[in-house]
């Protein structure tokens, strides 16, 4: 091979390895990204059958278990949604406290949650909560 | 009387003013070519490790003896914690992990400045000219961050009127995993920065040679060796801590862990290239740049709470400004530098270009994968960030971004790994005979696997088949170095240290695919005496019982795992530990049974006989210990390097 044919074909190695991993990450970023809601806006905008987050504060008196599923509502002060969770809750989960939950809305209006989003401590609240519940006027934080 | 804390701070005073005589004490030094200044740099550096170790011992001390006048012990520690937690409390928390990353900054200041006071008799000026600008530039790094700590978040603050109790440490964090899995990351981290300010020599210097490679590798081996245990080790904790079974979750920080180790996985390959060949050059200064920026973005920016991560404690937005400055400044300075210099590091025109077949294009290739790799978690990390604060959406990008943009360039590396080490530098040759059995032992083994499990899906086979691609690369290069001289000894000991490391990455893909693709999991509701199965075990529970530890109160589920050779107790814990007051906080500790094969994970959710039992989550997590011993031998491979580099100094130093 002639140094030049050679150069050109590293760069055209290059140039495919860069093209593939630019395509593996746009790509990627298009189809996994999951939006963030708080209970006012998850109906007007989060696509059907597309795992969405919904975050706020756990309702107070609205948990409730049967078998291994767990019903509550995560509220922004003002607005409400019913989640329905199968499995064991993180140890930090409770009644009045900021919650990040990750999965789909029914067509019920139901929120089917995959996940619930665990806390590190009992003083740190999401940022995402946070924003929301500033929107609301309801944040009483720092 | 002085109070010792004032001490402790009073000596983490002086050693900011250590960092910066040595800085500018051997820039000068360079400049002048004058001796004295030489050894006031490097004495300075030692002398400043010394007052950091009195800094720590003290703020140390404070917690041991719970003294609850300094603010720090008052919010994070409590007299009736354990004494490992007491210390190891020390870096759980912001003002005390920054002041670990000093000392641990000073540490590696130290050792340079003992390999630069060793070389100050010898005549290689040029030599000692590179560890003098490399323990300058660690002199400013130190600086920027004791001022950071003196300034901004001082662990030495105190109370004019102490409490009488401490607040305790966030139960998570009371665990052994926090006494190692810190120190040992920062070391990694930290290390990075012996690279970064090697790689700022050389572009003052205009010279990245084999010497400068050679220089550096041990320093940027230690680093990855520690890095790579470090995350291995947050790995684990987070595995049988977090009680979901996961080994890995895409959190920003273990992200922010991950990319420093991909960048200096690539610097490590490239400084061989630069070392063997004088190739690369100034894509090696430019990866050593870039592998300690990584450190710097990830640990910090996460620290300062820009990015929701369960790593992320409680913070105030002034200091993630301050952090945001010193790394513009630390990251812009250099690459500045870098485009200003890059093109008299060159290396000169009578060196052989590599052919395309060859372990210098292999190693390019990996490296580019590698940089790749890492880009892609940069962007699934901090895109959420800017799209935020671009346009005010808020998204998150999960496992599954990084999964899929991952595995096949993962599966790239794995396949040029296995031929790598085969190949001669410059030009090499494949023998199709080793290249035949090396792919026949890959489909074999991954139609037996096929077979064994009747239904394995094509990734798992594909991990599985590389695996085995590399390690029997790896028996060709062993069996090559006996034909040469008929006995092991003949196979170097850099040799041993990557086929080490290359059969620990190997060991690493066969764990993930055996607890990626074939984990069981179940949840199951029972009264006490009832059973439930999962894949070819049974699991009864025997009692739910009230216990009490050294520091909580715990809620325990007793559960016999019943195989056909025999039987397991497991018990998995809801602990409550007293805090401020009335308030308990409750953590979750899972069961665990590790065998080599695979882990038996149970996880006790509660419940009660009246509400129809108590609920258990069952994980069947075949060969998930496979994960960490892969990283094990990963970083035993680095150290055995730094064995090699110290068995034949004349390469490294």
């Amino acid at each position: 091979m002639s140094p030049k044919l050679k150069r050109g074909t590293t760069l055209a190695c290059l140039i495919a390895i860069l093209g593939l991993a630019a395509w593996l990450i746009l790509d990627g970023l298009n189809q996994h990204v999951v939006f963030f809601y708080g209970p006012s806006d998850i109906h007007q905008q989060a696509q059907p059958d597309r795992k969405a987050r919904l975050g706020g504060l756990v309702a107070v008196g609205s948990v409730t278990q049967a078998n291994h599923q767990t019903r509550f509502a995560i509220t922004d002060g003002n607005t409400s949604v019913v989640v329905v969770y199968v499995g064991i809750l993180p140890d930090l989960f409770g009644e009045g406290q900021g919650v990040v939950t990750e999965g789909i809305l029914t067509s019920e209006g139901v929120f089917q949650a995959s996940r619930v989003l665990a806390k590190h401590d009992e003083t740190y609240m999401p940022p995402e909560v946070a924003e929301i519940l500033k929107a609301q006027g309801v944040w009483r934080g720092p | 009387m002085l109070h010792s804390i004032e001490i402790g701070h009073f000596a983490t005073c002086l050693a900011a003013a250590m960092a910066g005589v040595q800085c500018v004490g051997l820039a000068l030094a360079v400049r002048q070519g004058d001796a004295r200044l030489y050894r006031l740099g490097y004495r300075a550096a030692i002398l400043g490790f010394a007052l950091l170790l009195v800094g720590f011992a003290v703020l140390m001390a404070g917690f041991i003896t719970s003294d609850f006048s300094l603010v720090l012990v008052a919010q994070h520690s409590h007299i009736l914690k354990p004494m490992l937690y007491k210390i190891s409390g020390v870096w759980g928390n912001h003002e005390g992990s920054l002041m670990l990353w000093v000392v641990m900054l000073g540490l590696f200041a130290c050792l340079l400045a003992w390999r630069l006071a060793a070389g100050m008799n010898s005549n290689n000026k040029i030599r000692r000219n590179t560890l003098a600008l490399a323990l300058s530039s660690q002199g400013g790094i130190s600086l920027a961050f004791l001022l950071l700590i003196l300034l901004a978040s001082n662990p030495f603050a105190r109370f004019a009127d102490p409490p009488i109790s401490g607040a305790g440490l966030n139960p998570v964090l009371q665990d052994p995993g926090l006494a190692l899995h810190p120190p040992m990351l920062y070391l990694g981290y930290v290390g990075l920065s012996a690279g970064f300010a090697f790689a700022i020599a050389a572009l003052i210097q205009r010279r990245a040679d084999s010497a400068w490679a050679a220089a550096t590798r041990p320093w940027v081996l230690l680093a990855w060796a520690t890095l790579t245990a470090g995350i291995a080790l947050g790995s684990r904790w987070a595995y049988y801590e977090l009680g979901w079974g996961g080994w890995w979750f895409w959190d920003p920080v273990e992200n922010a862990s991950l990319m420093p180790w991909l960048i200096a996985t690539a610097l490590l390959h490239s400084l061989l290239v630069v070392e063997k060949r004088g190739l690369f050059r100034a894509w090696a200064v430019l990866l050593a740049i870039l592998g300690f920026g990584m450190s710097l973005l990830g640990t910090f920016i996460v620290r300062s709470g820009l990015l929701t991560s369960v790593h992320a404690f409680t913070n105030d937005p002034t200091r993630g400004l301050i952090i945001l400055f010193i790394i513009v400044v630390m990251l812009g300075v250099p690459l500045v530098l870098f485009a200003l210099r890059a093109p008299y590091l060159a290396g000169n025109a009578s060196i052989r270009q590599p052919a395309l077949i060859s372990r210098d294009t292999a190693l390019q290739i990996n490296n580019l994968l590698l940089v790749v790799a890492a880009a892609s978690v940069l962007i699934g990390t901090f895109y959420p960030l800017m799209l935020d604060a671009l346009f005010g959406v808020r998204i998150s990008v999960g496992p599954p971004f990084f999964e899929t943009s991952l595995a096949p360039l993962l599966a790239l590396m794995l396949l040029v790994m296995g031929i790598a080490p085969l190949l001669a530098w410059q030009k090499g040759r494949l023998k199709s005979r080793v290249l035949l059995g090396m792919v026949l032992a890959a489909v074999t083994v991954a139609v037996l696997v096929l077979l064994l499990t009747e239904a394995a899906p094509l990734p798992a086979l594909a991990a599985i088949g590389l695996a085995v691609w590399v390690m029997a690369g790896l028996v060709a290069v062993i069996k090559r170095g006996l034909g040469n001289s008929g006995n092991l000894g003949g196979i170097g000991m850099g040799q041993w240290a990557m086929v080490v490391s290359h059969f620990g990455v190997a060991i690493f893909a066969l764990g993930v695919a055996g607890t990626n693709f074939f984990s069981q999991e179940t949840i199951v509701r029972l009264q006490i005496g009832e059973s439930a199965t999962l894949g070819e075990a049974r699991y009864v529970l025997l009692d739910v019982a009230e216990t009490e530890g050294v520091n909580y109160f715990a809620t325990s589920a007793f559960v016999d795992r019943i195989v056909a050779g025999g039987s397991t107790r497991l018990i998995s814990e809801i602990r409550r530990y007293p805090i401020a007051g009335s308030q308990t906080q409750t953590t979750t500790e899972a069961a665990i049974a590790s065998h080599l094969l695979g882990d038996a994970y149970v996880v006790f959710g509660g419940g009660s006989r009246e509400a129809g039992g108590f609920v258990l989550r069952i994980h069947h997590k075949p060969m998930v210990a496979w994960l960490w011993g892969g990283a094990g031998f990963m970083a035993g491979g680095g150290g055995l390097a730094l064995l090699g580099v110290a068995k034949n100094p004349r390469r490294g130093q």
